[in-house]
């Protein structure tokens, strides 16, 4: 087990080292002196020294990366090139709402796809399989923000019942934060648990025909226990595993419907970012998505251990 | 799966090949969705293609006075905010979103395939490919498409170029894996023998085996980069405006979704049928490709 986990958290520490290389590189490779960028156009030759100087353009690039590297390993990622301000305080308040709507969602979705899942693999073929089939192709099919257009429509143009953007804050009372989140999640939700139902439903179908399954039906135990109990904890895994890979779409999915919803999320910071041409503010953003979606799928790894008890003997994952 | 052994190759002649191809096709025109997912996306595919015929009027002409009309009979899917056809700009936005869709897919196919093969087939490349592939995947697609976007400039080259880097790690994975267990095979050790360069191994003798799974994905990527196109317009750093896309076209109804609902919900229906048809003729190929999974 440790030596798993040890495996598991040094390869995730150099991908963390590459990803990291990569925004740096791809920031750095747009064209333009972000010296002149931040000055615009009517800058002098001696202004544009000085900016080079204090936000340290004029050093070797290997050395700019280190700056960067060693800065964001202490939370700081750099000052923006729009206002000179610090970058991390932004990103972290702009995460906030962010990451809640895409963690509610999650949950929602997790909640509305494991019975589903299950019920449509127990009853394959038949009437409600097909129904649950023809959700999770919608749900696939339907991109979430054209979802979040038709709610707008709906429930915000026509019954009126949701407001059509903006975001409360909690001090309005739970409702009056809420109320401005239901449709995003709504949106979310749906699409993920397309994607889940499909999940529990295909690794629930190849569980059900195993021998410990009929073996534990034979020995007459009730349909509900078998289901529920022996054969859902071995979908956990696979479950767990496509949790924990989509949450990066998830992430990056909010953040476009939150440009339709007016929330102030880090969609809109990367909108800005990109106008504004604040590209330090760009790079620490995708930076802090990564390194949250990279632990989350740590963490998906490392609970394995706790679910499925085989890697605890054998420090191994299956089929790995 | 694939252990297609010499001898099997060898007794495969040529009239088993074409009644193995019949009973294929016999069996996907017996799938009745997949079939439905092929007629919706070669009606949707003529309309594009056909844009210029079937409606007379130029997606950029702009007649301000007849701004934001409701669906009538001279505009079917009435006007936007600058007076132009709703109908007209949703086909031929129909038309990029399918062509940008298309080359994301097959772009991703073609790289995804060699640099899978080339780290299957050397040791010394495996690692630093699949570390790079990791590192890349464990960037979210869409952001990373939105830093490459800022990057090379928005223009319609661009969004498939960046659709096409960030999904190619993924098939790449894909074709590495499949061709690993392909590279087994007796058959590949025969050729090897006879003295065939890597090269030839590689792109004549293990390609062809490890197409279906690659097909079935990029079918999969199709659908992707239509919703990722759109999800780049919505950043502003997709394909650059006044270009109709259904992306853009969606970006722009969202602004007056308050009293233009067709302005979304017209694009919208074209993009989630497209979306859909690939989909399930993705699903459809699969489950004939290999009739064993999800079945």
């Amino acid at each position: 087990m440790a030596k798993y986990m040890g495996k598991r958290l040094l390869s995730s520490l150099l991908t963390l080292l590459l990803v990291s290389i990569i925004i740096f590189s791809l920031v750095h490779l747009i064209p333009g002196d972000p010296a002149a960028i931040i000055l615009g156009p009517d800058a002098t030759v001696q202004s544009l020294e000085k900016v080079r100087a204090q936000m340290g353009f004029d050093k070797p690039i290997v050395k700019q990366y280190m700056d960067w590297i060693t800065g964001a390993l202490r939370g700081d990622l750099g000052v923006s090139y729009y206002n000179n301000a610090p970058v991390t305080p932004e990103i972290i308040r702009r995460l906030a709402p962010s990451l809640t709507i895409a963690v509610i969602a999650q949950l929602v979705a997790i909640l509305i796809s494991i019975p589903l899942g299950v019920v449509s693999a127990k009853n394959k073929g038949c009437k409600s399989d097909y129904a649950i089939s023809v959700f999770t192709l919608l749900g696939v099919s339907v991109p979430n923000f054209l979802l979040s257009l038709f709610l707008v429509l709906i429930l915000g143009v026509g019954l009126k019942v949701l407001p059509v953007s903006g975001y409360g804050s909690l001090s309005n009372g739970l409702w009056g934060y809420f109320k401005y989140l239901v449709m995003p999640i709504i949106a979310l939700s749906l699409a993920q648990a397309g994607l889940l139902t499909r999940m529990t439903k295909s690794t629930m179908s190849d569980i059900i025909n195993t021998d410990f399954m009929k073996a534990a039906k034979a020995k007459g135990l009730s349909e509900r226990n078998r289901l529920y109990k022996h054969a859902l904890r071995n979908t956990l895994s696979p479950i767990l595993t496509i949790v924990g890979q989509t949450f990066g779409s998830l992430i990056a999915g909010t953040a476009i419907i939150e440009i339709i919803f007016n929330i102030p999320g880090i969609g809109q910071l990367i909108v800005t970012s990109i106008t504004k041409r604040d590209y330090a503010q760009l790079q620490g953003i995708i930076l802090t998505v990564s390194v949250i979606y990279i632990s989350i799928n740590l963490i998906v790894d490392l609970l394995y251990g706790v679910v499925d008890p085989r890697i605890k003997l054998t420090g191994k994952k299956e089929g790995s | 799966m694939n252990g297609n052994t010499s001898h099997e190759v060898a007794s495969l002649d040529k009239a088993g090949i074409r009644e193995h191809r019949r009973i294929m096709l016999k069996s996907f025109l017996r799938n009745k969705l997949a079939l439905t997912g092929l007629i919706i996306l070669m009606a949707l595919t003529l309309l594009a293609i056909f844009a210029p015929s079937i409606t007379p009027v130029d997606p950029y002409e702009m007649e301000v006075a007849n701004r934001l009309q409701p669906p009538s009979r001279e505009h079917i899917f009435g006007t936007d905010a600058f007076g132009r056809d709703v109908f007209t700009r949703t086909i031929y936005g129909l038309r990029i979103s399918l062509t940008v869709g298309i080359l994301t897919a097959l772009f991703t196919m073609v790289a995804g395939m060699i640099i899978g093969l080339l780290a299957a087939y050397f040791d010394f490349l495996d690692n630093v490919l699949m570390r790079l592939t990791e590192a890349m995947m464990s960037i979210p697609t869409t952001l990373l498409a939105i830093a490459l976007m800022t990057l090379l400039g928005a223009t319609t080259g661009n969004v498939v170029l960046s659709m096409a880097i960030v999904s190619t790690p993924g098939v790449a994975r894909l074709a590495r894996s499949t061709a690993l267990s392909v590279k087994q095979a007796l058959y590949i050790e025969a050729v090897k023998s006879q003295g065939a360069s890597w090269a030839r191994i590689l792109f004549k003798h293990i390609a062809p085996n490890i197409l279906s799974p690659i097909i079935v994905q990029t079918t999969f990527i199709f659908a992707t980069a239509i919703i990722t196109e759109a999800s780049l317009s919505f950043i502003g750093v997709g394909v650059p405006p006044p270009i109709p896309s259904l992306g853009n076209i969606l970006y722009e109804g969202k602004a007056v979704i308050y009293d233009s609902w067709w302005m979304v919900t017209f694009p919208g229906i074209f993009m989630i049928l497209s979306v859909l048809a690939i989909n399930i003729l993705g699903d459809g190929i699969r489950d004939l490709l290999d009739p064993l999974s999800n079945r």
